[in-house]
């Protein structure tokens, strides 16, 4: 072989331009891959935790809806976070994930469930975590600390979504008659546009004693949020701590 | 050296090409032989028989129209029984909601009834007893769909009447869902709001995307990483990335207090989502003028035949002749004694399926004992001789009873069924029923 042929050592970038360049391909690569991936994953997990509490607008009620999308749609962002910010210092995980998980909803809502099976918009709309997601982000960023974040970002998460969401929701909540019936607009949406699979009896809407324990169960489950998200961050900012130790490498590898 | 490489290369780039031209041929034939067909109509043929025989007889089903045009009404009427031997392997109806089975909502449902009480909500069902349906739609997208009536039963699941083909035509785009609030406002539920969601779901997507895009601007993951492994982390946010997060938790908490601030203002009164349980009576209760005792009853499974020996009494004071049998939606019809409406689906009804001997009248007082033959190839289309594999072997239907003047009786029948595999068997077993 000739000599000229011969490997010698070569510096991986001619200049440090060219080693910017490079990282910055690397980040953009990065990202749309993890916009990909959460899109896909976040959105899979609110399905199966969450489902027809966020599929249907006659499903989101003042009671079970408030308590249980924020309670279990903070694990997953709460892992990340601290991934992202243990060893980025990248104060953004939330918002990036409840960005991702709206986008994959109103993909699928206006693909599957208004394309394919012809429900109208206004009855399937998603709900958005976004606010939550910020105020989390940037109080992890003000505070460095994962306790501060736990308890007033994660109970800051719980207590937002209602108000983030009441925007929304106010106005399919306004009383109308149906043929002798009181119900809300988003009722009579339900009634309307027909669901084989989802009858009426189905829905869990302000039944049980929380109702019989107050007049207006929303602070109840409100307070309940706040208190069930803080603890759900530090179930899932301990699984993304496991997920960043080299003595749980195996669990990565899985 | 240069040839042979040449000749060894351009066999292998023959290779790939052959390869990737067998690999397309697989992947065309395999997208062709697996393209989805329309999905129209419900699977009913693939729930078990149990569930079609033992829990809900729908009858005298009824379609105000084979075609209506968008916006145009479809009254689907009816009866059911919720029968007495309810299948001890699900849950009995005490919650059930009258639904419809169409294919999504290409049908709005205007109004539904049961016995005549508002059916929007939902109810217990007894046993043994008959109810009154009645099911407004409404079209909205045009196609032709398989329409039945439904009860959703809790813990057990849909259980769908007959279903019929019914044409939607005209323009989607036409259709409104005009409402009127309580507080005087008419809006259409088919586009409703949704300009005001979407305007709230760009806010905070804009916002997300400005909080993310001034992160991304810098570098992001190997610098970073680096700086936080040396232990430089905390010179990665500045003081003004700490001001601008200050910035956005503001502007974040000031657009929700706004939101909820206007919102109050502009819908001042709202309620609860609203549910409730009701409680319809049943129909009258008709007297129980014949009975039936079945002695046996096969499934003759080469000859598609349900062949059952029975006793008969009539109890009341006129004679009866037995003219139809209906279970899961078919109609086996005695058509000496009573014949089908030509608007109900002809792939659904039997016209001579249902044979009885002797077929002269069983006169008040008398007991009789019945040879009935049911035969059609609808039992396995349908595939209710399946029941073979169910938990239960158990067959049940309506009878009809009809006295000279066209009054009907209906008689509930429940029974074991033996199935006959081979051609030359005979059964000698007695199953017992009523």
């Amino acid at each position: 072989m000739a000599t000229g042929l011969q490997a010698r050592p070569r510096p991986a970038f001619e200049s440090v331009s060219d080693q910017q360049k490079a990282f910055r391909v690397l980040d953009l690569t990065v990202a749309a891959i993890l916009v990909v991936l959460f899109m896909a994953l976040y959105h899979v997990y609110a399905m199966l935790t969450v489902g027809d509490w966020d599929f249907w607008v006659d499903w989101k009620d003042q009671r079970y809806w408030i308590l249980w999308t924020p309670t279990v749609l903070i694990a997953m962002p709460a892992a990340m976070q601290y991934i992202f910010w243990e060893k980025f210092r990248l104060p953004f995980a939330a918002t990036f994930l409840t960005l991702c998980l709206v986008l994959a909803e109103w993909l699928n809502r206006v693909i599957n469930m208004h394309g394919w099976a012809y429900f109208p918009m206004d009855f399937i709309w998603p709900a958005t975590l976004i606010p939550c997601g910020i105020v989390l982000d940037v109080v992890l960023m003000l505070t460095g600390s994962y306790v501060m974040t736990a308890i007033i970002g994660a109970g800051a998460w719980g207590a937002l979504f209602y108000p983030a969401n009441w925007v929304l929701i106010a106005r399919y909540m306004v009383p109308t008659n149906v043929h002798g019936f009181l119900m809300t607009i988003a009722d009579a949406m339900g009634y309307h546009f027909v669901r084989t699979g989802t009858p009426e009896y189905i829905r869990l809407i302000d039944r049980g004693t929380l109702r019989s324990f107050s007049d207006d169960p929303v602070w109840l489950s409100l307070a309940l949020a706040v208190f069930l998200s803080m603890v759900v961050y530090a179930i899932g900012m301990t699984i993304g701590y496991l997920f960043t130790r080299s003595q749980f490498i195996w669990l990565k590898r899985i | 050296m240069t040839i042979e490489i040449s000749a060894e290369h351009s066999q292998k780039k023959i290779g790939l090409i052959k390869a990737l031209a067998l690999s397309a041929i697989i992947a065309i034939g395999l997208l062709v032989a697996m393209w989805p067909r329309l999905a129209a109509a419900h699977g009913e043929r693939s729930e078990p028989p149990f569930l079609r025989m033992s829990t809900a007889q729908f009858y005298d089903t009824q379609w105000s129209a084979k075609t209506i045009k968008v916006n145009e009404e479809l009254i689907v009427t009816g009866r059911f029984r919720i029968v007495e031997n309810w299948s001890f392997a699900i849950a009995p109806p005490r919650l059930a909601f009258l639904n419809v089975g169409v294919p999504g909502p290409v049908m709005v449902r205007e109004a539904s009834y049961i016995d005549g009480v508002n059916g929007a909500a939902s109810t217990s069902l007894e046993p043994g007893r008959d109810y009154e349906y009645k099911i407004v739609l409404r079209g909205r997208i045009p196609g032709s769909y398989h329409v039945h009536p439904m009860l959703d039963v809790l813990d057990t699941g849909a259980l769908l009447g007959p279903g019929n083909w019914i044409t939607v035509e005209g323009n989607a785009a036409s259709f409104t869902d005009p409402v009127t609030t309580l507080l005087g406002n008419k809006i259409d539920l088919a586009h409703y709001g949704l300009g005001a969601v979407m305007t709230w779901h760009a806010i905070w997507i804009v916002l997300a995307i400005g909080w993310l895009l001034y992160w991304i601007r810098k570098p992001l993951l190997i610098p970073r990483y680096e700086a936080v492994m040396h232990g430089e982390g905390e010179s990665l946010v500045s003081p003004t990335d700490r001001l601008v997060g200050i910035g956005l938790l503001v502007v974040t908490l000031l657009i929700l207090g706004a939101g909820v601030v206007a919102t109050r203002a502009m819908y001042p009164v709202t309620i609860a989502l609203q549910s409730a349980w009701m409680r319809i009576p049943p129909l009258p209760k008709q007297p129980d003028t014949i009975s039936i005792k079945a002695d046996r009853v096969v499934y003759y499974v080469p000859g598609r035949t349900v062949e059952l020996w029975a006793k008969v009494t009539n109890h009341g004071d006129k004679p009866v002749r037995l003219g139809e049998f209906t279970t899961a939606g078919l109609r086996f019809m005695n058509a000496t004694v009573s014949k089908v409406g030509a608007d109900f689906p002809p792939e659904l009804v039997v016209p001579d399926g249902l044979v009885v001997e002797p077929n002269e009248p069983i006169q008040p007082g008398e007991t009789r004992q019945l040879h009935i033959l049911m035969t059609s190839e609808v039992w396995e289309t349908d595939r209710l001789t399946a029941l073979v594999h169910d938990p239960s072997s158990r067959m049940g239907g309506l009878f009809m009873f009809f006295d000279p003047e066209g009054n009907r009786s209906i008689v509930e029948f429940d029974s074991e069924m033996l199935p006959i595999f081979r051609r030359n068997d005979t059964q000698t077993a007695s199953a017992s029923g009523s």
